[in-house]
């Protein structure tokens, strides 16, 4: 930009900062609401994804998911749904949930705890 | 695991170019202490291109926020500061333009800007920059503060190129005037 001496000189002169009083001030600011920003972020995220992974475990439930296992590889998968079953409590099998379905949100959840802890560690 | 005191320690003696890399994997802290830097300098940029101290703040923290989120597209080709200066400034010029000033970029007889509370015989680019029409500090600003080039000055603007240039071309001699004289300019060159 600058092409003659008084205009590298005007460019000198700009590049130093006038005095700025509050400059800790403005970064502790700015670092606080990128942190409420942050965080806001996150939750939307999160929420958002829960959404999304209850959405899948629904759908996974409803193909008959551990019908096709069944017929793949495990031959004792049924053994294990109708604990599963057994264990889910009246009102939720009332309410038309499988223990296929809260088995798949269990691990989700357990997932999703998972990851919350690893991200705490690291924020730690 | 480093305490908190350490790794202070540690991102105030690192390189910009690190920080921002440091901050382009989401590190909070490594481009908090790239604001701590240079926000001195993009508030003072924003003051200079006219803006009142509260609204330089606030367009100066848009612009970090911007910077951060934009933080992996910094290549380092230039520095830092020059990098989130053309942001601010470009923010800055969009606030101006919503804020209906633009018409004086028209005005080529626009009259003096709060020239009269200046210190005279000071050599002082603030003061000095008090002389200017808001159109001329703008283009000067956008051009020497902001490092933008008279055609990237005249597309933040929307307005033609020749206007920029004409703006600037006044605003230096302007600056020049009031500098000169003082020979400041003339013997630190020298």
């Amino acid at each position: 930009m600058a092409e003659t001496p008084f205009e590298n000189d005007l460019a000198a002169l700009f590049a130093e900062p006038p005095p700025m009083r509050e400059t800790e001030q403005f970064a502790a600011d700015f670092e606080r609401s990128l942190g409420r920003d942050w965080a806001l972020r996150r939750v939307l995220i999160g929420g958002l994804g829960a959404i999304g992974g209850m959405v899948a475990a629904g759908q996974i439930a409803l193909s008959t998911f551990s019908v096709r296992l069944d017929s793949l590889v495990m031959p004792d998968v049924d053994a294990v749904m109708s604990r599963v079953n057994a264990l889910t409590p009246e009102p939720l099998v009332a309410a038309g949930f499988s223990g296929e379905t809260l088995l798949m949100t269990g691990a989700m959840a357990l997932a999703a705890v998972v990851m919350g802890l690893a991200r705490l560690i690291r924020e730690i | 695991m480093a305490t908190v005191a350490e790794r202070t320690s540690l991102l105030s003696r690192a390189h910009d170019l690190e920080l921002a890399v440091l901050a382009a994997t989401g590190e909070r802290s490594a481009f908090g202490e790239l604001v701590r830097r240079h926000n001195g300098a993009v508030r003072g940029l924003l003051r200079r291109m006219g803006a009142e101290p509260a609204m330089a703040d606030d367009i100066a923290q848009d612009a970090f926020l911007t910077a951060f989120e934009q933080v992996a597209e910094f290549r380092g080709e230039g520095t830092f500061q020059a990098w989130v200066k053309k942001i601010a400034a470009r923010l800055y010029v969009r606030r101006w333009k919503r804020d209906a000033r633009m018409d004086v970029l028209s005005d080529v007889d626009a009259a003096g800007f709060g020239g009269e509370g200046a210190a005279i015989g000071r050599i002082d680019l603030d003061a000095a920059l008090q002389d200017l029409s808001p159109a001329e500090r703008m283009c000067v600003s956008l051009c020497f503060g902001a490092g933008l080039s008279h055609t990237e000055a005249a597309e933040a603007l929307n307005t033609p190129l020749g206007t920029v240039k004409s703006h600037v071309k006044r605003g230096l001699d302007k600056l020049r005037a009031r500098l000169a004289p003082e020979q400041r300019l003339e013997q630190s060159h020298g």
